[in-house]
């Protein structure tokens, strides 16, 4: 048998040292998308210069939109799209836009227009108009196969 | 007649073979056979402690079955071929060289675990890894019962816990049990895994079930290119990898990609067709010569922002960025820039001063550094999200991506060092883990390199090496020499020479070449 050191052998090399520290991590694509679409402003629908007030009546007129269960308050336009909202949502966005910091912070989220979704969003879509962009798109060929293990004797039958 | 002498002739050379004779010449054909395919396995193989092990093996099985044989042809001899006796060691005999096949396509398939892993084990048509190939048709045969048994697969990780000097065998039969579990993550990495094997440690069987599960899995995450890339070495890989290979090809829209026929035959080829039968008929849907579909398409197009609001405009390139299905280096360093301009904009900064003192806000020099900070974080999780490298020799990456990708770096190569020290420590106190754990630890520190250097880059690889090498080399030294796992302990030394290469480590390369010349 051939042991480390001697003729055939495996041998082991001086170890270096090197490395650094553990890096940070913190949520996802989605939740930096939701920092955007849940911003207070966006959430009340109001301006980022409104003041104290405005945000307060504004606050309170959607909650009680909310439970009187109007559909208009259901729902609010973000750059991205349009979003639901509930009483908690508002009641949260309230509470920051109350603490002076925190509303700065959402101020600087908050700088793209809601209502120009996208650019060239201005002028209308003839497609739109047709029911069109409604139409189910064909799935692409290349997209997930979903039972492929299963399929080959790899998931429960 | 000359034609009839002949056939006469003939018809009594025929009856004198009696069935004694025929017994014997078979008998010695078999034996002879064994005897020179145990030799040329001697002879072939390295020596040391498994490699004689394995030769005396194959002596031992010849010596075994030659005495079958010849108490076969002595049976045939002394009682005729109707006689019982003369039966039982022919079905001794024949059995010997199906028990894989019983074990693989009879027994797994009934969900027998136990059974199958017996009868695999029994299987002596080669010494290599019988008891990993026993452990393959057992784990195969867990996947085969309707629900999942807990009891048969605790018995069967006892097994492969318990198993000394592994092979490809187990190690694919531990990553068959991971998916039987449901760890799904932990089957991917044992079953990839088999990459780093020498070749000579993986039994065909065990490479065709890898390659079939890592297509499979690959196919219903949708990553065609992975599947494609998995059977491109054709009938190594396996019917049933060739086959999702040539439907990836055709569903990429790849120039390679096979005719409808060519389809069809590796459709009838490969195993499972009725299952597989679906995914065909989607690949031949796609027309002959059909052009690649680009993701590029479906990705929304930036909100609108207002002019001469760089922040504006920044923000808006960034939430086109993470609802990029898959962004591209270049996007990552553009938006980072656009934070760049839109941070350094003394205007920005004067507008946020004023702001903070109308509402009452006394440190917006902090806000501005949690906003950039968030800003930060975002891009970093999207690079480790979509395993983006950002090369910054060929972009200019600006202060808030190349932010990221130091974070991403740290973190990346954080990991590696606590692998790699994890493992340099418990070599050093000699504290053993089962052999399958020991490759295991192997495979999460490799997969977290290779992610790294894929990651970040020539840079990291250098950083890395120079951990990894000592500590992992103390590992396949001591499992090697001390502890008899030479498959597993040599395929370690063979991916550290492969990376004393890649990084032109001279000393390295000289040590490991030293290593790996000695084989398995």
């Amino acid at each position: 048998m051939t042991r480390a050191g001697g003729a055939g052998g495996v041998a082991g090399g001086a170890g270096g040292v090197a490395g650094g520290a553990g890096g940070a991590a913190g949520g996802a694509g989605a939740e930096a998308l939701a920092r955007i679409r849940d911003n207070a402003f966006y959430v009340l629908e109001l301006p980022a210069a409104c003041s104290r007030h405005d945000m307060e009546r504004q606050g309170q007129k959607l909650l009680a939109m909310l439970e009187l269960g109007l559909s208009a308050a259901m729902t609010y336009a973000t750059p991205l799209g349009v979003a639901m909202r509930d009483a908690d949502k508002v009641r949260r966005a309230m509470a920051t836009l109350r603490d002076p910091e925190k509303r700065l912070e959402e101020e600087l989220w908050a700088r793209i227009d809601p209502a120009a979704r996208a650019e060239g969003s201005g002028a209308r879509d003839e497609d739109e108009d047709l029911g069109l962009g409604e139409l189910r798109r064909a799935p692409r060929p290349d997209r997930p196969w979903a039972g492929a293990l299963t399929a080959f004797g790899w998931g429960r039958r | 007649m000359g034609g009839g002498a002949d056939g006469v002739r003939l018809g009594a050379a025929v009856r004198a073979i009696s069935p004694t004779t025929a017994g014997w010449l078979v008998a010695g054909l078999v034996i002879a056979r064994l005897v020179l395919a145990a030799w040329t396995a001697q002879a072939g193989r390295p020596r040391g402690r498994g490699g004689a092990r394995r030769g005396r093996f194959g002596l031992v099985r010849a010596v075994v079955l030659g005495l079958v044989l010849a108490s076969l042809g002595g049976g045939l001899a002394v009682w005729g071929p109707r006689s019982m006796a003369a039966s039982v060691p022919v079905a001794v005999v024949l059995g010997m060289f199906v028990v894989w096949p019983i074990a693989r396509y009879v027994m797994a398939p009934l969900g027998l675990v136990r059974a199958a892993y017996y009868v695999g084990l029994g299987s002596w048509t080669t010494p290599e890894d019988r008891a990993g190939r026993g452990l393959l048709a057992g784990a195969i045969a867990l996947h085969r019962r309707r629900d999942f048994d807990p009891e048969a697969a605790g018995w069967l990780e006892e097994k492969i816990q318990a198993q000394r000097s592994i092979r490809g065998g187990t190690i694919v039969a531990a990553a068959a049990a991971a998916a039987a579990r449901g760890d799904r993550e932990g089957a991917r990495a044992l079953f990839d895994s088999i990459h780093t094997l020498d070749p000579r440690a993986l039994p065909l069987e065990a490479r065709h079930t890898a390659m079939e599960w890592l297509a499979a899995d690959a196919a219903s995450r949708g990553k065609w290119e992975e599947v494609v890339d998995l059977a491109a070495s054709g009938a190594e890989a396996g019917r049933a990898a060739w086959l999702l290979g040539q439907v990836g090809r055709r569903l990429l829209g790849s120039p390679a990609a096979p005719s409808r026929a060519a389809l069809l035959w590796a459709w009838l080829l490969a195993p499972r067709r009725r299952h597989t039968f679906a995914i065909v008929e989607r690949a031949l849907s796609v027309p002959d010569g059909g052009a690649p579909v680009f993701d590029e398409d479906d990705d929304a197009p930036a909100p609108h922002a207002q002019d001469g609001d760089a922040l504006a405009k920044a923000l808006a390139e960034h939430v086109r960025l993470l609802s990029m299905k898959k962004p591209a280096p270049a996007d990552v360093a553009h938006t980072g820039r656009a934070f760049d301009a839109a941070l350094d904009d003394d205007g920005l900064r004067d507008e946020l001063a004023k702001r903070a003192e109308a509402i009452g806000a006394t440190r917006w020099e902090s806000v501005l550094h949690r906003f950039r900070d968030e800003i930060e974080t975002s891009l970093f999780q999207l690079l480790k999200d979509h395993r983006i490298a950002l090369d910054d020799t060929a972009l200019d990456l600006g202060d808030v991506a190349a932010g990221a990708q130091r974070r991403l770096r740290d973190e990346v190569l954080g990991v590696i060092e606590a692998l790699s020290s994890a493992v340099r420590s418990r070599a050093d106190e000699r504290r053993a883990l089962p052999a399958i754990d020991e490759w295991r630890e192997f495979s999460a520190l490799r997969m977290a390199y290779e992610r790294g250097v894929a990651l970040c880059g020539p840079e990291l690889r250098y950083l890395a090496f120079s951990k990894v090498h000592g500590d992992l080399c103390a590992l396949a030294v001591w499992l090697f020499n001390e502890r008899d796992e030479r498959a597993i302990g040599h395929s370690m030394l063979r991916f550290l020479l492969q990376e004393a290469r890649a990084v032109g480590d001279e000393r390295a390369i000289e040590l490991q070449e030293k290593n790996v010349a000695i084989g398995i």
